[in-house]
This record gives C-alpha cells, sequence and structure tokens, in this order.
C-alpha cells in the first residue's frame, strides 16, 4: 500500500488516465499471427505499429509511423526469404479530426521482379534457383536474382474514393527500391555492410500535399518487439510479479518486414493536436489458383476484384487479447468508425477475469461496465489524447503538442512512468506496452481514487497495485537514435 | 474399376454444371463492378476452363467465384491469360 501511495503521487492525473488506454487494448502480445484467418496469409499480417514524433536530433517536427508486417521470420528461411505480397496493399491510415474516418492514407504496393539469372551449364543456360548469384553490397546489387520495388500514394479523404497522388524521390521517381533481406555472412560480408547495404534505401521523399520532404524505408528489420510469448499464452507459466527481465524474449531471433514514413508534423495535422493512425493490409477479394502456371515470378494466381481487408492495427494487442475468437476475423476486416460492434468486449473485459482464473489472488476489477476502458479506449484521455470532436473508434492515438524525449531519457512505461511522449500517447519502440497494459487492466488507475476521470475507486480493483509484468523487457535502448530506428535484421547465418 | 469408370463418365457432366452455375450466377450481377456490364454469356464454350466473359468486369469475376462449389473429384478449370478486373476505388462485393 505504502508503494501504490508513493506512486500515486508521483503520477500526475493526465498520465495515469492515458495508461488506461493500454488496459483498455489488451496485454501480452502483440498482433503476430492474432487471428484465425490472418494466420493463413503472413505476408499480410500486420504485427506492430508504431506512431511517435520522431526523437533523433533536430526531427522533431516530424513524425514517424511504422507498421511492420509479415511476423516471424526466420533470418534462415532461404532461398526465397520474405518478400512482401506483391497482389496486395498495405495502408497506414490517419484520422486529424477525430471522427473515426483517415483523412489520410499513405498506401503501400510491391513489385518483384525476377532478373532470371543463368548459368551456362554444359551449353545451355539454366536459371538459377536461389535470389541471389553472389555478393551484394553497398552499391552492387548485380548479384540479385529478384528485385523488389514498391510505389507509395496518398490519398486524402476516404481510402478508395479519395484523391490520389504519388510519393517521389528527390529525382521525381515513384518507384523505391527495397533492400533484399540479410541473407547472411557470405552473401554481405558483415553486419556493417549490410548496414551500409540498406542505408541506401533510406530515401528523401517528396509527399504531395506536405511543403517539406520527408524520409521513407522499406525493409527486413529486427523485430522490435519484445515479449515472453510462449509463457504468455501458455496459460501466463511465469511469475506475473516477478523480475521484469528475467524471462525470454521469444521473438529475440525473429525478424519482421518494417513500412517506415516519417511525415512532417504540420502535414498530418489539422486543427488539432490529436491524431489517430492505424495500419491495414488489403487483398483482392477474389483469387483464382493457375492450374498451370508459366515460367516467372507471379503466375501461380490470379487476384481480381475489389481490395479486401484482412489486418488491421493500431494500439497493441487490441485483437490478440481483448476480442473474442469467433470476432477475430471480423475485426480485422472493420473500420475504427464500426467500433462499437466490439463494446461488450470493453465493458465487460475477459483477459482480467482469466487473470484471476489463473491466479486466484488476483482479483479482477469490479467496476462494470469498465467504463474507464471504454473512455480510453474508444475516445481517447481528456486532456491527454483525446480529439477535441472525437467519435469513438480504436485507434492509436498521438497528441503531438507534447515534447519529445530524448534517447536514453526515455521511460518505457511511458506515460506511467511520467514519460507523456510515450505510450499510450502513441508508441515507440522502447515502450513495453506489455507491462503496462498488464498493470491497467487489473485496474492500476482505479488506486487513484479518482472516479471523475477513470470511473472507478481503489475497492473497484483489489489487485491493482500489482507490479505485473511477463518478465521480458525492452527500452529505447534496443533502437537506434535516427530513423529508421529499428535496428538492422538478425543474418541468415552468422556474423 | 466399376467405381473409377463411373467417376470419370461423371466428371465432364459435373464440370459443366460447375461451370454453368458460376456463369449464372455472374449474370445475377453481384455488385461491386465498378459500373462495368456484369452480364456474361450464359453458355460456356469449353467447361473445362474459365470463359473469357467471366473477367469482363469484377462483378462477373467475383459472381464466378462465388457460384463455384467445392469438388473432390474435378481437375481445376483451365485458365487463359486475360486478367482478372480489379478496382481500387469500390469497396467488397458483399457475400452474405
Amino acid at each position: 500500500m505504502r508503494n501504490l501511495e508513493n506512486r500515486g503521487a508521483r503520477l500526475r492525473l493526465v498520465a495515469s488516465a492515458a495508461l488506461l488506454c493500454c488496459a483498455a487494448t489488451g496485454a501480452l502480445a502483440s498482433s503476430h499471427r492474432e487471428a484465425p484467418f490472418i494466420t493463413t496469409m503472413p505476408k499480410v499480417d500486420g504485427a506492430d505499429f508504431y506512431m511517435f514524433r520522431s526523437y533523433e536530433p533536430g526531427r522533431d517536427n516530424f513524425v514517424t509511423l511504422i507498421a511492420n508486417y509479415l511476423p516471424l521470420q526466420d533470418p534462415y528461411g532461404g532461398p526465397n526469404y520474405f518478400s512482401m505480397d506483391a497482389d496486395a496493399l498495405y495502408e497506414i491510415h490517419v484520422d486529424n479530426t477525430g471522427d473515426g474516418k483517415e483523412d489520410l492514407s499513405f498506401q503501400f504496393r510491391f513489385k518483384n521482379t525476377l532478373n532470371d539469372v543463368a548459368l551456362n551449364v554444359g551449353g545451355k543456360q539454366v536459371a538459377i534457383p536461389l535470389i541471389q548469384a553472389g555478393g551484394v553490397a553497398a552499391g552492387d546489387s548485380t548479384k540479385l536474382n529478384l528485385t523488389e520495388t514498391y510505389t507509395v500514394n496518398v490519398v486524402r479523404g476516404d481510402r478508395r474514393s479519395g484523391t490520389r497522388a504519388s510519393v517521389s524521390n528527390t529525382n521525381g521517381g515513384t518507384t523505391f527500391v527495397k533492400p533484399v533481406d540479410f541473407i547472411g555472412q557470405k552473401t554481405f560480408a558483415s553486419a556493417d555492410a549490410y548496414n551500409a547495404y540498406a542505408a541506401q534505401y533510406v530515401h528523401t521523399v517528396n509527399i504531395p500535399g506536405c511543403s517539406t520532404p520527408g524520409r521513407m524505408f522499406v525493409g527486413q528489420r529486427k523485430d522490435p518487439f519484445v515479449v515472453a510469448l510462449g509463457r504468455t499464452f501458455d496459460l501466463i507459466n511465469l511469475n506475473p510479479l516477478g523480475g521484469s527481465n528475467v524471462n525470454r524474449d521469444d521473438l529475440a531471433e525473429k525478424n519482421v518486414t518494417a513500412l517506415e514514413i516519417e511525415v512532417p508534423l504540420s502535414c498530418l495535422t489539422s486543427g488539432d493536436d490529436v491524431i489517430g493512425g492505424w495500419t491495414t493490409a488489403s487483398v483482392r477479394q477474389g483469387r483464382l489458383i493457375v492450374p498451370n502456371p508459366g515460367s516467372g515470378n507471379a503466375n501461380a494466381q490470379k487476384a481480381g476484384g475489389a481490395w479486401t481487408q484482412v489486418s488491421r492495427l493500431g494500439m497493441p494487442l487490441v485483437n490478440e487479447v481483448v476480442i473474442g475468437v469467433k470476432d477475430k476475423d471480423k475485426f480485422n476486416n472493420s473500420k475504427p468508425v464500426d467500433d462499437g460492434q466490439f463494446i461488450d468486449y470493453v465493458t465487460n473485459p475477459t483477459l482480467p477475469a482469466l487473470i484471476e482464473i489463473l491466479f486466484p489472488t488476483a482479483k479482477a476489477p469490479t467496476n462494470f461496465p469498465r467504463q474507464d476502458l471504454v473512455n480510453t479506449f474508444l475516445t481517447g484521455l481528456k486532456g491527454v489524447n483525446q480529439p477535441k470532436n472525437v467519435v469513438a473508434s480504436e485507434m492509436l492515438r498521438l497528441n503531438t503538442a507534447i515534447p519529445v524525449t530524448a534517447k536514453g531519457s526515455q521511460k518505457n512505461l511511458g506515460v506511467l512512468a511520467g514519460d507523456n511522449a510515450g505510450f499510450p500517447n502513441g508508441r515507440r519502440p522502447g515502450d513495453d506496452v506489455v507491462d503496462s497494459a498488464l498493470r491497467v487492466v487489473m485496474g492500476v488507475l482505479c488506486t487513484l481514487n479518482n472516479r471523475d476521470v477513470f470511473g472507478c475507486v481503489p475497492v473497484d480493483a483489489p489487485a491493482g497495485s500489482a507490479a505485473l509484468t511477463d518478465g521480458a523487457s525492452v527500452d529505447d535502448s534496443f533502437f537506434d537514435n535516427a530513423f529508421p530506428y529499428l535496428k538492422a535484421p538478425i543474418p541468415g547465418s552468422p556474423i | 474399376m466399376t467405381q473409377s469408370i463411373l467417376s470419370r463418365s461423371v466428371r465432364p457432366v459435373k464440370l459443366l454444371l460447375v461451370a454453368l452455375l458460376a456463369l449464372g450466377a455472374a449474370s445475377c450481377g453481384g455488385g461491386g463492378g465498378g459500373g462495368s456490364d456484369t452480364t456474361v454469356s450464359a453458355v460456356a464454350q469449353d467447361p473445362t476452363s474459365v470463359a473469357p466473359s467471366v473477367f469482363a468486369s469484377v462483378g462477373s469475376f467475383i459472381s464466378f467465384l462465388s457460384g463455384l462449389t467445392q469438388s473432390d473429384n474435378s481437375e481445376p478449370l483451365a485458365i487463359d491469360t486475360s486478367a482478372p478486373p480489379a478496382s481500387d476505388s469500390d469497396e467488397p462485393t458483399d457475400l452474405s
């Protein structure tokens, strides 16, 4: 109790309120393979979404948006490795009016070009079975057998019927190269060499409608999420009151593909400092498998019809541990503006009840409906990250007026620890959303004894003061201090 | 052996039924067509391949796919080089 009182005294009201966002949106793992259908389509499986004011020195007038896809990549996954789906549409949406609808969408489309490298074998030119025919280095991609490129459109207004324009590089070109994955030591010689190679593809870009150039990068990165994934889903097979860094991070040896764009802050807001963001992936509604595909790289199927959304991710963990199994595919297909259909999962969340079943001494909060979670989950928190004219909807919300916290000074519990530049005011790579969420879902905000703000008081949350953790910690030291922030991928063979 | 012969003789009939069902569905429209004509020929020239008219519009393509029935004893339909129609501005067709 003494600790609780001390913590309560430290936390500012707005800070505590903001933390509620974490609880409302779940706990434990992020969004890797979180719904039944998306497990069949890993290339369009959104794993994590980040949105924060750029903390690279001199860039605090920009916002960095990161959408990670294709999770749980084993670095040694050759010979094809992890190209993106050329028949998919990857999007990052921004709502800058609070109405639950996108005002700005960044649309990524990929193209994979087979260079058809062949060897003369006994007088015949025969195609090789690998995506590289030799070493690759900065300035020398001539040995790549597969070249992956992408284009990006900015859509203002409705994502389908709005006005489209192409993102371009400083020369006016609209096609960008995605670096090949970190195949391994022999192909790239060293980690530094891979970094130099990948760094070529951090593009300075002109974003239509923005007066200042931004930056963009798409490529393989080490998965930034940290979680004791296996233990967590094995009925929380860990000590949730143990040390914060005693369990294995099951994603430590995994890579992911990051879609990153850094946008001038002034280009994202529209009369309100608070913006909302989320990412989606869509595929063509119809696919026909070609029974006799011709030679080539993308002839095995024919896809047609309208874009049909199959993945959605705003706040971390929502579809993973808040939405019931029967509605997970529905959630992935849904739009924020329609989130009222999922309200029961917030007002009467099952996660605290499950925790109580597994740990009977950890009593779940009893303030039903969980108005505290509803307010935060669907609207953002007044005075922190609630838009002026908010329509209830789930997305990651960032108050762009809150100053940046420099790397080295960031608190991995974000607002809970007094660092208002962090989660749930947006999300930085170093924010430990798992531990934050665990604590809030069990009612830590109720312990602050402010019914007007949180809709609950200490007696409603008997376990609200518990310092819950999954025992796998992350912080800003895990990441770079400059765009694209996320670390280089794990190599497919040892350095 | 008798069963095998019977299966082979039934297969073309089933394929034809599949094609006709699909084309029938296609002729019903199906929406989401981006304003394109969703009417296709009611007669398939080749019951072992996808009719080119299926690729005439988003509506006919989705209707064709919606009309495909699951078969455990048919060979896949051949597909020509036509590209299926795609739309960047339409919402998906409601299949409920």
